[in-house]
């Protein structure tokens, strides 16, 4: 229990005449401060609900047997988003030029940007997203890649494996990066 | 997979993909491998739930929808 000490402590010594003050007492009694905090902690207890996790649905395309059951996309809708390490984000549209000058850097804070723009500057029927991690890439970036389909209302998205040559250009990158800094 | 789908023979599975965040997506790619071969295509994965970000699409067509039943009221 807190207490104040109302102990006269200051030395002065009062002679005969000076009028003696009435002590009150400055107890502060805790208890119902107690009490509604324990009040509170059951409220909250029974209240809250814990985060549960949530699961979101993926259907896999049949695997074409012939080349011309895959699915065809324009390439001025495609837009090509290539997963790299350390949460690095790369993207093309259409074709990549041989030189790699459509090749660009991003990361996911931007990224949503980047769909959104290509988005409504195509025609809903020919927007195609295609998504390609490396192996350095983590699961939790295909997960937050796929995320952004949903939040930006993609339909028609795929994951695809990653070429060669796409690869190389994102170790480059990622090297020249790495040296720069 | 194969011994799942044998132990569960005639009955609907329902499959739940749980991945660490920081696995390598190889693993992720090697069990969506193993999906797609023994022909389970629909499944689901378990993520943390997010809330939707202001003003994106998914946002727009949640507020239509949440104003709709109201409208019709």
């Amino acid at each position: 229990m807190a207490e104040m000490d109302t102990s006269s402590g200051g030395g002065h010594k009062k002679g005969s005449g000076v009028k003696k003050s009435k002590k009150l007492s400055t107890r502060i009694d805790l208890t119902p401060m107690v009490d509604l905090g324990f009040l509170l902690i059951t409220f909250f207890i029974f209240t809250t609900t814990m985060s549960q996790p949530t699961a979101f649905k993926l259907n896999l395309p049949k695997e074409a047997d012939k080349p011309q059951d895959d699915t065809k996309i324009k390439n001025s809708g495609a837009l090509t988003i290539l997963l790299g390490k350390d949460d690095n984000v790369f993207y093309y549209e259409g074709i990549l030029d041989p030189a790699g000058k459509n090749f660009k850097s991003t990361n996911f804070k931007d990224v949503r940007d980047v769909i959104n723009q290509k988005k409504h500057s195509t025609e809903d029927r020919d927007f195609f997203v295609v998504i390609k991690p490396n192996d350095e890439c983590d699961y939790k970036n295909v997960i937050d890649i796929l995320d952004e389909m949903a939040i930006n209302v993609v339909k028609r998205y795929a994951l695809v494996d990653i070429s060669e040559g796409e690869n190389q250009l994102i170790l480059a990158t990622e090297k020249a990066s790495t040296t720069s800094k | 997979m194969k011994i799942v789908n044998d132990a569960y023979q005639g009955q609907k599975m329902n499959l739940l993909l749980k991945g660490d965040n920081l696995a390598k997506y190889p693993s992720f790619k090697n069990v969506l491998y193993a999906f797609k071969k023994n022909d389970f295509l629909k499944f689901q994965m378990v993520t943390n739930p997010e809330s939707v970000p202001l003003g994106s699409d998914l946002w727009k067509i949640n507020q239509v929808k949440t104003a709709e039943p109201l409208k019709a009221e």
